[in-house]
């Protein structure tokens, strides 16, 4: 679908909307507005026109998206990924502490009143907007070898562009960024945490015992910044909002995943996906995905295939990381659809977080033990959680995307793919992220690279004679 | 010249795998072990034989490639070809794996040779924060946790009396290593560094009473020559090794420093120095054993948000007081992210502390060997012009 014509849609004032922008916004303007976590609502009118006058903002590559513009609460993510910065520093100015992070413990920095900011922005810039320089000097800043999102953290912290009040990383939570946070020590201006999560530490009550106490001082910083202490009532109150986003979270999948043809197309779900870990705003996530949700219900319910789709499509599962957007509508164009992230489901299909004993306990357990991404989790135990989760998706294959410099899974990438094809009995491609222009083209127009596309060809080849198609 | 204690150093490492594969028929266990903050000491006050993983062979590279993603340093993707090619001397004889975990790509390893070697794994955990109460309390019982696993594997209760005779032991190992290395780096000196280096590296496979032994009558016959013959000057360039780890058979460096006019001195690796440098325990109790190697030289893996406050840095600072350089060759394998990404903090640091030059080499094995020894020659005309104060 050409979408060139939602580029100039908000250029005038008396504009003439193409007639999917103007079905589009009749749509959302029959859904509930968007109720943010400062208890503020953002009306379906403004998410519309915030989503028209997203190209004119920088982000005109967004029109090269083959958009699902029938699925109208799929714009409130996008609208909610989107506007992250715009949206954090308004909620600074209110006095709201902000953290720049990387999914570490959202739980006590929202039970600490405070939100928390990450590498989307980062991606958008360089992906949607075609900043493409800022790669570059993201590689300059850490390494070549590094990935290509992660060091962009660090630079918009460095730089002054996330106005944060505090930036924290972990071990083992995003590969390169432990790293990365050296790299800011030479700012000695800017307020850095680190916390140590045990390697292997899943059942040793003095690696809990580590973590929690390093938890209380991280809690105590936020405190410190928003000017009162924390309450433990607070921290589970923290606990009970990510919580609830992880119910609907999981009411996703279980559409998506049961669905013999997906309610959502491959761009959408991964706007989806990204946005809820990585928006900084648990309430608004949450009321987005449940007005979603619904209408998939509907729409699964009434028998609408996305326009992009094939009815019954092949399903591949997408282990570790995503691929990059060209390779999405590629994949829909041969006939069939990516699904997941496991990077994503693994922090909402873990389980909850415990609402009701010492806070910081149930934190420092849930991310210790239960998450199968943590670094006190085996590979052993990571690879059934996958195995489990990919099955839900009942795939007919899946596709390992390792991100170029990153130390965190791509190692495990064999193994699992290993044990995949043993207990699930389907095939596996193990495929490599490189660095954006390189992925989405200079030219930013999302054509899909060419050896990627030659594997994926094959691939999906193999699993339509399998299915004897 | 080539000292006589030296001549058979082969020989002895020869022999010792094959006095190893004997000793296994007693029911002798063999511990592969990764990275220098595995205690040598428990291990052989449990019986066991140490055996330190990783060997650098391009062959070892393209096995460690099929299981371990390439985006992993050469280091990494040996250690794990090496002990996954049938018919090595590790792939026969390690019974038991561990490693003492700090950096990412360690911990990944030991995950995957876990689960296609079968073979008993087991972590020594390290804080990545800078040492304190909380991180001392953590390690001590990460201490007592991976003693216990060990006696499981041996069969044999950890024993207070043999954990001290072990301790002594290594202490003597470390204090003669100690004193040959302080010797090496005389300006007139009848040992070089490399041959201080290979005798480090030895200890990786030699039995830990053989080894002293052999430490002994090297450094008792570098004091007789230096005493008989005189000493011998070179007048080269003084240079610090520092960096990701160069282990065995990675002599591509050393060579090219030596080749273009240069003259190692000093070493930060954990291939070299970090293995016995800082590691005098002084309590010879498990406690002891956690406070020594917990407040020794950090890897860069390690958590320091206080650049003013890097134990490492500081550690770098003070070896060169001890032990005086004109330049730091800062060698960085390709996907080894802890030393890269702070090649240019380090760079700066050195020279605004010290006004010592930095040259980062950035390498993977199979590398192109003429531009490896291009930047290297460059880097020692322009130390040379230093020197001579141009």
């Amino acid at each position: 679908m050409n979408n060139r014509d939602w580029e100039r849609s908000g250029q005038t004032a008396k504009r003439q909307l193409p007639p999917y922008l103007v079905e589009l916004g009749e749509r959302l303007r029959k859904t509930k507005p968007l109720k943010l976590m400062d208890g503020s609502e953002i009306s379906t009118a403004e998410i519309f026109e915030a989503n028209l006058e997203f190209p004119q903002k920088g982000y005109t590559h967004l029109a090269d998206f083959p958009s699902d513009f029938t699925l109208a609460n799929a714009f409130k993510h996008r609208y909610i990924q989107m506007d992250v910065v715009e949206r954090t520093k308004k909620m600074r100015e209110k006095g709201m502490p902000v953290v720049a992070s990387f999914e570490v413990f959202p739980e006590l920095i929202i039970g600490s009143g405070g939100t928390f900011i990450s590498v989307m922005p980062c991606i958008n810039e360089i992906m949607l907007a075609g900043n493409f320089a800022m790669q570059q000097e993201g590689h300059r800043f850490a390494s070549f070898e590094s990935c290509p999102g992660e060091p962009l953290i660090a630079l918009w912290v460095r730089d002054g562009k996330f106005p944060v009040d505090l930036t924290v990383f972990a071990t083992s939570i995003g590969g390169d960024l432990p790293c990365i946070l050296n790299l800011l020590r030479r700012y000695p201006k800017l307020p850095l945490v680190y916390i140590d999560i045990p390697y292997n530490g899943k059942g040793k009550s003095w690696a809990l015992e580590y973590l929690i106490e390093q938890l209380r001082a991280f809690v105590q910083k936020l405190g410190e910044i928003r000017g009162a202490e924390v309450t433990d009532e607070e921290l589970r109150n923290g606990i009970r909002m990510m919580n609830q986003m992880r119910q609907s979270y999981r009411e996703y999948v279980d559409i998506v995943a049961s669905a013999e043809t997906p309610p959502i197309a491959g761009l959408e779900n991964m706007i989806v996906t990204m946005c809820a870990w990585e928006s900084g705003d648990p309430v608004a996530i949450k009321c987005a995905t449940d007005q979603l949700n619904e209408e998939l219900r509907e729409r699964v319910k009434k028998g609408i295939i996305p326009p992009t789709l094939k009815e019954k499509p092949l399903k591949i599962y997408m282990c570790e990381k995503m691929p990059a957007p060209p390779v999405y509508s590629f994949v829909e164009s041969l006939g069939g659809i990516l699904l997941g992230p496991e990077v994503a489901d693994s922090l909402y299909l873990c389980g909850d977080v415990d609402e009701e004993g010492d806070p910081y306990e149930a934190v420092a357990k849930w991310y210790l033990e239960e998450w199968s991404w943590s670094p006190g989790v085996n590979l052993e135990e990571r690879t059934e959680w996958t195995i489990k989760t990919a099955k839900q998706y009942n795939p007919d294959g899946v596709i390992f995307t390792g991100v170029w410099g990153c130390q965190l899974d791509p190692q495990y990438g064999r193994y699992m793919a290993d044990k995949i094809e043993e207990k699930l009995g389907i095939p596996t491609m193990l495929t490599v992220l490189e660095d954006i222009p390189m992925e989405v083209g200079v030219d930013g127009r999302f054509k899909i690279k060419g050896d990627l596309r030659t594997r994926i060809e094959g691939f999906v080849e193999m699993l339509k004679a399998r299915r004897g198609e | 010249m080539e000292l006589e204690a030296l001549k058979d150093i082969d020989k002895l490492l020869e022999s010792r795998k094959d006095k190893i594969k004997m000793e296994r028929e007693t029911g002798k266990k063999v511990v592969g072990y990764l990275c220098c903050r595995v205690p040598l000491e428990l291990i052989h006050a449990h019986g066991m034989i140490p055996v330190r993983l990783g060997t650098a062979a391009e062959s070892y590279m393209a096995t460690g490639k099929e299981y371990i993603h390439q985006f992993t340093c050469p280091f990494i993707k040996c250690v794990v070809g090496e002990i996954l090619t049938e018919g090595t001397f590790l792939y026969d004889n390690v019974d038991v794996i561990s490693g003492s975990v700090i950096c990412l790509a360690v911990s990944r390893a030991l995950e995957v040779l876990k689960a296609y070697t079968k073979k008993p794994t087991y972590y020594l955990t390290i804080p990545h924060l800078p040492p304190g109460e909380g991180e001392e309390r953590f390690f001590v019982s990460e201490m007592e946790w991976f003693s216990a696993r060990l006696s499981e594997i041996s069969g044999k209760k950890l024993d207070t009396q043999r954990l001290r005779v072990s301790i002594t032991l290594y202490n003597s190992i470390r204090a003669t290593l100690k004193e040959l290395y302080r010797l090496q780096a005389m300006d007139r000196s009848v040992i070089k560094w490399i041959a201080v280096y290979k005798l480090i590296q030895a200890g990786f496979l030699l039995d830990s009473e053989e080894y002293l032994k052999l430490l002994k009558d090297v450094l008792s016959e570098v004091k007789q020559v230096s005493k008989n013959e005189g000493p011998l000057t070179d007048g080269k360039l003084r240079i610090m090794l520092s960096g990701s780890p160069v282990m065995p058979m990675d002599n591509l460096i050393i060579d090219t420093i030596e080749g273009t006019g240069g003259r190692i001195v000093a070493d930060t690796l954990c291939t070299g120095l970090r293995t016995f440098d800082d590691l005098l325990v002084e309590d010879a109790t498990l406690k002891g054993l956690a406070h020594t190697y917990l407040y020794s030289s950090p890897c860069a893996s390690c958590q320091d948000l206080n650049l003013k406050r890097d134990r490492r840095l500081e550690k770098m600072l003070n070896l060169i007081q001890e032990i005086p350089v004109d330049g730091i060759i800062y060698y960085c394998l390709r996907f080894c992210d802890p030393y890269t990404f702070k090649d240019d903090e380090i760079k700066q640091a050195l020279w605004e502390e010290a006004r010592i030059p930095v040259m980062p080499i950035h390498w993977e094995y199979g590398g192109s060997y003429g531009s490896l020894w291009t930047r290297v020659e460059g880097f020692m005309e322009s130390l040379q012009a230093k020197r001579k104060g141009e």
